[in-house]
């Protein structure tokens, strides 16, 4: 138990830690990108779903993105289709259309929707930045095993060179 | 890329109703409670309550704290003492503990955290200090089945789930004397009568278990069971002897604070007991 | 060291190495973390069937027995060989407006007592009590979902001859009470 609190702890610092990874593009100004906040489901109990709405400003995973101002960009998520605990158990994890949200001011209220499936492109703002939120449902089986289950979301951002 | 907007409540309740009805049970009615023991401590003075509609309709959710312990009546059956006023010789934590919210709807499968929020008198000795946790919750619907027209009957239901509270302050122990151990046969079970009185200032929250050794001091029959000991405690155990045949057996009982069904950190430690008592079955 | 310290430092631990920087031609990637915690100490009591008198005829009693597929049916999940005190507080009346219509959980010379108990659902295989006195069971030995306990309860309404025509209503309340035994 103590190896599994151990280790999601490791895993959340590498993911929550501001880990900008960028890459140069248009205008010479470099893409960066890092997360701002995990997706937390909180505690769940065995046979019962539940959902993180996108609207959720405290369990909403939330990314921020930069580049060069106003410019287009493709934005790729990795959804992992579960989530792990330290022995192996796995608890699913469901993204639908609704689950995805990107505001050009980082207002998770407003933000409008989008597929987290599916690419998104858009544009940034006119100070060169994109917030991406993202809720989900994880559907715990009857079965299900006690215990801190962890997954990985993943985003790429790219200039589309329009 | 789809443009629509919802309120993020009216998404968050049907994107929750729609896992429900995929994927819960055919409960008409039902509501989770976890857990199923709380535990608060006087440094953050703070807990929680998970609650769950797990049905397919609204609930209507109310909680309320009420003081009360396990105890046993004059046929070694447990129920919980629940008491209205108690007296200031009680460790009542039920009148300062505060639930947020008391009252709920929930949706189908909405979950909702009620936080607790203990605000203890000036002056609260070190100790610990108990309520009981009352979720009660009603449908929104009358089941009712007959014709359009002429007499019908229904039944509501209100269900509630009574659940634990521990609030401890500075230093607390616990422990047991074991004040009573008897055991006989009576027809094809294992009768046995464990008397407890609790010592320190906390509740003894520990596993009882039991082993029948025939006279190789070979195990003929193994039974254990959760048992809690606020006050005292006064239990009837019936356990069944199918395959025992008649002869002479010991009956060794041992009291130790592992639970498996709590956490283990929230529970008091104390040295373990151990009693045999002699029974002959014809 | 504390369980919240232990993930803080581990937490840090990519800080003291630098951040993991991924290089790429105008792209850039990073990751969070999804994270849940399963509990498994909730108690969940349900409704699985309502309690069903079906059409009622005035002068004619009507009396489900508890063994039958009229009969209400409830379930218990929680933790293992937990030990659950179950209470019904049972209505003498149904009542629409100011009239009423008598109904009855006592033990019936025809349909016998008028609860059932088990802790797995085989209704057929249960144990008859009277549902107006406590039931303490102990949670089903097992793992979610067979983590259980089956209550059904029958019941006898007895409308009068001239029982003015209405849907009679009442209130049963189920407690189900962990006694930490």
């Amino acid at each position: 138990m103590r190896f599994a609190v151990l280790l999601i702890g490791w895993l959340a610092g590498q993911c929550l830690v501001p880990t900008a990874s960028w890459g140069q593009g248009t205008g010479g100004r470099p893409l960066s990108a890092l997360s701002r906040q995990m997706l937390d489901f909180g505690t769940l109990f065995s046979g019962t779903p539940a959902s993180v709405s996108r609207f959720d400003a405290l369990h909403a995973g939330q990314f921020e993105l930069r580049g060069a101002k106003g410019t287009e960009v493709r934005v790729d998520l990795g959804l992992p289709p579960v989530m792990t605990a330290a022995g192996g158990a796995k608890l699913p994890l469901k993204f639908t259309a609704g689950d995805g949200g990107y505001a050009r001011d980082g207002i998770i209220a407003t933000a409008s929707p989008f597929d987290p499936r599916a690419p998104l492109v858009t544009t940034l703002s006119e100070n060169g930045r994109l917030y991406l939120f993202l809720g989900g449902t994880a559907t715990p089986a009857a079965k299900q095993s006690a215990g801190t289950y962890a997954g990985t979301v993943t985003v790429t951002i790219a200039y589309t060179g329009s | 890329m789809r443009l629509y907007r919802r309120p993020p409540r009216l998404a968050h309740a049907l994107s929750c109703a729609a896992v429900a009805l995929m994927l819960s049970p055919a409960f008409l009615r039902a509501v989770l409670v976890a857990p199923h023991a709380v535990f608060m401590d006087h440094r953050s003075r703070t807990g929680q309550v998970f609650l769950v509609n797990t049905s397919t309709e609204p609930e209507e959710v109310s909680i309320e704290l009420k003081f009360g312990y396990p105890a046993t009546d004059s046929t070694g059956t447990v129920f919980i003492r629940l008491i209205d006023q108690p007296d200031s010789t009680e460790p009542s934590a039920a009148a300062w503990i505060k639930a947020y919210p008391k009252r709920m709807v929930l949706a189908p499968g909405q979950r909702q955290v009620v936080r607790l929020l203990a605000t203890p008198p000036a002056g609260l000795p070190d100790g610990e200090y108990w309520s009981r946790i009352i979720a009660t919750s009603r449908g929104s619907k009358v089941a009712v089945v007959g014709a359009d027209s002429g007499v019908s009957a229904g039944l509501s239901l209100e269900l509630r789930t009574i659940i634990s509270l521990t609030y401890r302050k500075g230093e607390v122990h616990t422990g047991v004397s074991v004040t009573d151990f008897r055991a006989s046969r009576e027809g094809d079970s294992l009768v046995v009568w464990f008397g407890a009185e609790r010592q320190g200032n906390a509740a003894y929250l520990g596993t009882l278990g039991y082993r029948l050794l025939d006279a190789g001091q070979h195990v003929r029959g193994e039974w254990e069971t959760p048992v809690a000991v606020y006050h005292s405690l006064a239990r009837r155990y019936v356990f069944p002897l199918d395959s025992v045949p008649a002869g002479r057996y010991t009956v060794l009982m041992s009291l130790t604070t592992a639970r498996g069904d709590l956490d283990q950190r929230n529970i008091l430690p104390a040295a373990p007991v151990t009693r045999t008592v002699d029974l002959e079955t014809r | 060291m504390g369980r919240p310290a232990a993930v803080l430092l581990l937490a840090a631990l990519p800080l003291l190495g630098g951040p993991a920087r991924v290089h790429a031609q105008a792209a850039a990637t990073a990751s969070l973390l999804a994270t849940a915690r399963i509990d498994n100490t909730a108690v969940t009591v349900g409704q699985l069937n309502n309690l069903n008198f079906g059409v009622v005829v005035p002068g004619t009693p009507s009396t489900v027995a508890p063994k039958t597929a009229l009969a209400g049916k409830f379930v218990i999940h929680g933790s293992k060989n937990a030990e659950v005190r179950v209470t019904f507080a049972l209505p003498t009346v149904l009542q629409t407006g100011a009239f009423s219509m008598p109904i009855s959980f006592a033990d019936d010379p025809v349909a016998g007592r008028m609860g059932c108990h088990r802790n797995q659902d085989q209704q057929s295989n249960c144990t008859a009590y009277t549902p107006s006195t406590a039931l303490l069971i102990r949670i089903r030995n097992n793992p979610p979902p067979q983590n259980t306990y089956y209550v059904w309860i029958g019941g006898k309404v007895s409308p009068a001859l001239g029982q003015r025509a209405g849907t009679y209503t009442g209130t049963v309340t189920l407690t189900a009470v962990y006694t930490g035994n």
